[in-house]
């Protein structure tokens, strides 16, 4: 009996031969391996295209034989899929003519985004251009299960996304000397305000006070409200309405609305902008003072009942709090637009005020590179991969195409070149609306979006709004964390343990102190030193690297 | 044991049974409850077993989408009852053996079932093995992988068939001269009744409530989503999109299901087996006596 | 020689049955087991599982060198043990109540009931939980403790109430499913063993000690060494939804899986998800062997293998 259970293991172990056969040769030709450079390159630096043909290393492609792409997306809006179905016929209609590549949409939800994204890089599944959030940037590429464009730069594809995005950002999307992907154009800036019910303003004279209506904006016009003054709004709605709560924080971090670090990626040793914008110096970020200010403050106002009192583990939404009616205020990034986005969302009438200047807007590498557009290593053929992401960054029927569905049936043009549902869709109902052109490809080079707000101007003054914050002296840095795996684990428990009490002021102001001092005890515990230590070195590293 | 109508027994045994029992139908009342609350009544004032304005838009949103959901029924009622038929039938045929005393390698074949409960090489082989199948995209990705036999249930099933059948009937069959299949059929199925049901019935659970399968191998086709895979999509995008730190993405959030309706959905991912299973109780009670068998 | 044919004749169709289930436990199992591999490899795409590097070690250390090493393991098998007594005596002791139901119909009743919670998702049992526990509209903080003229308690922000809310939880969603089994071993009882202690004039509880209590010994033992082997697994769901992974509490909530989630949320690294399974499966096997050799001294056919 024995031996009958040696031969059934013995014959497992030959099945996992075949099966290791088939993970890991596929595309051991076309692909490279994530830190290297590719082999062959230098003699099919890109696509080749005569019109009737385009020649890649890999072949030849041509309208009745096109190369077969498949392009995944994060969907955060339900779409119908026979509409679906139909944007992506048209958008072929046009990408096999023009660029010989026939397009198949992969969209994923963002929950599933991570695991069915991970599988398909591990499970050596066909992925072409795929979307790359910089939180996972760094494992991804890592696992060599990402392609490294830099190659390709060089070619007119690669001028083309330049163009459309600048050269700083072109090369955000690059850790160490590996180039990614390419960032969205949006704004990037994410500068904290307040968004208030107007009602209750009104009824209790704050309109008038602060000038809210007068001011009532989402464009940046210089007046911004000091955190005193937040906290006399808060204490006059409170007075009014004992039940209701001043300004709603969840779960969901917000910190960065009350104060503007470089996380250096992942907030375990950044810089501290507040203190000095010009140092590439990495501090432990939760032993600074503006750290201690700002949470002390949080603290003292949710003892004060201004602050949700569930805010710690809260996950409903700014949109659901809003619209149950007890709700006033929330913290938030403003933007142009923000205000008719958020009016329809939270059901009512509402006023902005930013709650930093604009001196305090600043942008780090993660602000510009949330999500960033990338090829997948298991590409059949990266050039090819290379030539539609061109595309999404140069032509605006691609984008329009996939953002925005066919004229006439899923949007019609306005008379200002806007664009807006077809007659009869809406919000609830419509059939086909991306609206993540914000996350890949180029949007300002697609139509504006109307929702009743915006004019043709729209993409100028996102443009503009990006325009005066400042930058990070760490821009464009990634930090690779891959070596320090174990350090981050450690950390990473560590910091949640204490992030959202203290983020969200649910702490207590009796306990800021022992807190924040809880904390820092054990993120040094858990080896935050060695991780500030080794960010230092790459970053020092990378400064060296873009003097040159 | 009815001599006496209410022992001190009878009546303690019920009223704890009785207790848990409210335990248990509370919560549930309080998920139907919340499912009919006005969305902003649950939100201003929290879940409640009286709530003060009721609402049926949470299954106004459910009955949209109707046609969706009513797929996703039938992929759920169809994978549950071929997965729960095949997993009895094939545990039950691989615990027999397992349950035979001097079956040579018997422990053997017990340690290479037992050892599947230990270890796993994790979702990435389980992903490549069962792709190169061709599985994916297919109605078979939500049967095939993971669910169809489990060492779990083969094991309970052996102790039960160990314990409970006499090794005189087998003795007694084999000298009338039957086979191996007709001891399997005329023994030990109808005298192992009780656990097949038992076992089944979670079997059929694990299909019912799984949505993993669905998530690793149904990413292009996920019209073959099943209840489950809708519910928990929707549950993970809000948890998802609610918490980041983004603003764009907080602002996709907005647009996602509320709470009442999560709560809808639930009750109604639950609702058929709830229904179901008192008519399925009647296979639970006691397997044929022995007599019964021997005669 | 003529006995050998005549052993396989008669065990041959025994085999025969193993096989197709032993044909899938192969496939769906032991072939992917080898993909533990990874554990001990950076795992590279291109390379596959087999090809990646070595790197010894290196995916473990994750688990040891945190100072949270010792809580997530305490707290993993704390829990577990309280789980495994908590469902082992009431699943019994239900088992045997729900069988000497007054009536048929009570009996439906209760079985159904306790099967019921099983069907919730994790998610929907936090929503559950938070309902009675939230800070501005649970009922418990709202309706009980007012009631009791006791003063609001922040549940998700004190550590000392979750063990007893964790295992009340668990106990309340997974009791059913030993009560089920110890109902169907219950019911494989030969009736006529109770007749005749009966008609001898044993009470109640003489038959549940001399009877029902003996008879279920198997299932016990098998129920029990099987969750041995789990002992450092943990229900996700249940320590990372029901406690809304709130920070301030998971000095009681931490176990080893939702540390692992966490830290490896972000990091995709599929060497230490495989090294963080294997460490789990090699104490449970470890465990469970030893366990085994106990049992199968006092009983030999009791024992697992």
């Amino acid at each position: 009996m024995k031996k009958k259970l040696v031969c059934l293991l013995l014959s497992a172990v030959l099945a996992v031969g075949t099966l290791a056969g088939c993970g890991g040769g596929s595309g051991e030709e076309t692909g490279s391996e994530g830190g290297g450079s590719e082999a062959g390159t230098e003699e099919s630096a890109g696509a080749v295209s005569d019109g009737e043909s385009t020649t890649t290393a890999v072949g030849t492609y041509t309208a009745d034989d096109p190369y077969h792409l498949v392009f995944s997306f994060v969907e955060f809006y339900e779409q119908d899929e026979n509409a679906r179905a139909a944007v992506q016929d048209a958008l072929n209609a046009y990408t096999i003519p023009e660029y010989h590549i026939e397009v198949e949409f992969l969209p994923l939800s963002f929950a599933d985004y991570q695991t069915t994204t991970q599988l398909m890089l591990s499970g050596g599944d066909k992925l072409d251009v795929f979307p790359i959030s910089f939180a996972y940037a760094a494992s991804w590429i890592n696992m060599g299960g990402v392609y490294d464009m830099s190659p390709l730069m060089d070619t007119e594809d690669g001028k083309k996304i330049v163009e459309a995005l600048g050269e700083a950002n072109a090369n955000v999307g690059n850790m160490n000397g590996v180039l990614y992907g390419f960032p969205a154009n949006k704004e990037s800036i994410e500068l904290g305000g307040l968004c208030m019910r107007a009602d209750i303003c009104d009824e209790l004279g704050l309109t008038e006070k602060y000038g809210l209506d007068a001011e009532n904006s989402d464009e940046y016009t210089g007046k911004s409200l000091r955190w005193d003054e937040a906290e006399e709004i808060f204490a006059a709605v409170k007075e009014a309405y004992p039940s209701m709560t001043p300004m709603y924080l969840s779960n969901s971090d917000q910190l960065s609305r009350f104060c503007f670090f470089d996380p250096l990626v992942d907030s375990l040793g950044g810089l501290d902008l507040e203190a000095d914008r010009d140092s590439l110096q990495v501090v432990n970020l939760f032993e600074t003072d503006t750290y201690k200010e700002v949470v002390t403050m949080l603290a003292d106002w949710y003892d004060k009942g201004y602050i949700y009192q569930d805010a710690a583990t809260d996950t409903q939404g700014t949109a659901t709090m809003m619209k149950a009616g007890n709700t006033f205020s929330y913290a938030t990034a403003i933007k142009p637009g923000f205000l008719a986005e958020a009016e329809s969302a939270n059901g009512c009438d509402c006023y902005v005020l930013y709650l930093n200047s604009s001196d305090d807007g600043g942008i780090a590498t993660h602000n510009v590179s949330f999500f960033n557009t990338g090829i997948s290593s298991n590409s059949d053929d990266p050039e090819m991969a290379f030539k539609f992401i061109a595309a999404l960054y140069s032509d605006a029927n691609v984008m329009n195409l996939w953002q925005y569905g066919i004229e006439g049936t899923n949007y019609q043009i306005l008379e200002d070149g806007t664009i807006y549902y077809v007659d009869g869709e809406n919000d609830g109902n419509f059939a086909y609306h991306q609206n993540s052109g914000w996350c890949m490809g180029n949007q300002f080079n697609s139509y504006v979006w109307n929702d009743g707000n915006r004019d043709g101007d729209y993409w100028n003054k996102l443009q503009k709004h990006n325009d005066w914050a400042f930058y990070s002296p760490a821009f464009g840095f990634m930090w690779d964390s891959s070596e320090y795996a174990t350090q981050v684990t450690a950390l990473t428990n560590a910091y949640e343990t204490y992030r959202a009490a203290l983020h969200t002021g649910s702490v207590g102001s009796a306990n800021v102190e022992s807190t924040i001092q809880a904390l820092n005890d054990a993120l040094y515990a858990a080896g935050l030193q060695d991780v500030i230590d080794a960010k230092q070195a790459q970053l020092d590293a990378w400064a060296a690297s873009q003097g040159e | 044991m009815k001599e006496k109508p209410f022992s001190k027994y009878q009546i303690l045994s019920n009223g704890i049974m009785i207790l848990w029992t409210l335990l248990i139908v509370l919560p549930f009342i309080l998920l139907f409850m919340s499912s009919i609350t006005d969305e902003n009544t649950l939100v201003a004032n929290g879940y409640s077993f009286l709530p003060e304005k009721f609402s049926g838009a949470a299954y106004g949103y459910i009955l949209k989408s109707g046609a969706k959901i009513l797929k996703a029924y039938g992929i759920s009622i169809l994978v549950t009852a071929v997965g729960t038929l095949v997993n009895v039938l094939l545990s039950a045929l691989m615990a027999y053996p397992l349950s035979v005393r001097n079956l040579p390698g018997r422990k053997a074949l017990n340690f290479f079932v037992f050892f599947t409960m230990l270890f796993n090489g994790g979702i990435v082989p389980s992903y490549l093995m069962w792709t190169s199948f061709g599985i994916k995209d297919t109605i078979f990705a939500q049967l095939l992988p993971n669910f169809l036999v489990s060492a779990w249930n083969v094991m309970m099933i052996r102790t039960f068939f160990t314990t409970s059948i006499p090794e005189s009937l087998y003795e007694a069959a084999e000298i009338d001269g039957a086979t191996q299949l007709q001891i399997f059929k005329s023994i030990v199925i109808p005298l192992g009744k009780p656990i097949l049901v038992t076992m089944g019935t979670f079997a059929g659970l694990t299909y019912w409530n799984d949505w993993t399968n669905g998530l690793y191998y149904l990413v292009k086709r996920q019209n073959l989503y099943n209840v489950q895979n809708l519910l928990n999509q929707m549950v993970s995008n809000i948890q998802y999109l609610a918490t980041s730190s983004n603003s764009n993405v907080t602002a996709a959030s907005s647009a996602l299901p509320s709470t009442a309706i999560q709560m809808a959905i639930a009750f109604v991912a639950i609702l058929p087996i709830m229904l179901i299973f008192p008519f399925f109780q009647k296979y639970y009670s006691k397997g044929l006596t022995l007599g019964g068998v021997k005669g | 020689m003529n006995s050998k044919v005549k052993k396989l004749k008669r065990y041959l169709p025994l085999y025969l049955m193993f096989l197709p289930g032993a044909i899938y436990l192969l496939i769906n199992n032991y072939v992917p087991m080898a993909g533990l591999v990874v554990a001990f490899k950076q795992y590279k795409v291109k390379s596959g599982l087999f090809g990646s590097p070595w790197n010894g070690l290196k995916n473990f250390e994750f688990l040891f060198a945190t100072p949270d090493a010792w809580v997530i393991t305490r707290n993993t098998i704390l829990y577990n043990l309280v789980f495994i007594v908590l469902n082992t005596v009431l699943g019994i002791m239900f088992a045997i109540f729900i069988c000497d139901a007054l009536s048929k119909k009570l009996k439906k009743v209760y079985q159904s009931a306790i099967l019921f919670p099983y069907l919730m998702s994790a998610v929907i049992v936090g929503y559950i939980v938070f309902a009675f526990c939230s800070q501005t509209n649970g009922i418990v903080n709202n309706t009980i403790l007012p009631a009791l003229g006791l003063d609001p308690v922040n549940w998700y922000s004190e550590p000392k109430y979750w063990p007893f809310i964790l295992s009340f939880v668990n106990t309340w969603k997974g009791v059913g499913y030993g009560c089920l089994i110890y109902i169907s071993s219950i019911n494989g009882i030969d009736p006529s063993l109770y007749e005749a202690a009966s008609l001898d004039g044993a009470s109640k509880w003489q038959q549940i000690r001399n009877i029902t209590l003996p008879s279920i010994v198997p299932t016990f033992v098998t129920l029990t060494l099987m969750n041995i082997g789990r002992i450092f697994y943990s229900d996700f769901g249940l320590f990372y939804q029901v406690p809304r992974n709130s920070g301030m509490i998971y000095s009681t909530t931490n176990v080893i899986d939702t540390y692992v989630y966490r830290g490896l949320m972000e990091q995709s690294n599929i060497g230490m998800s495989a090294a963080a399974g294997f460490y789990q499966s090699i104490v449970g096997f470890i465990l469970v062997l030893a366990a085994n050799m106990v049992v199968r001294k006092f009983s030999r056919e009791n024992a697992l293998f």
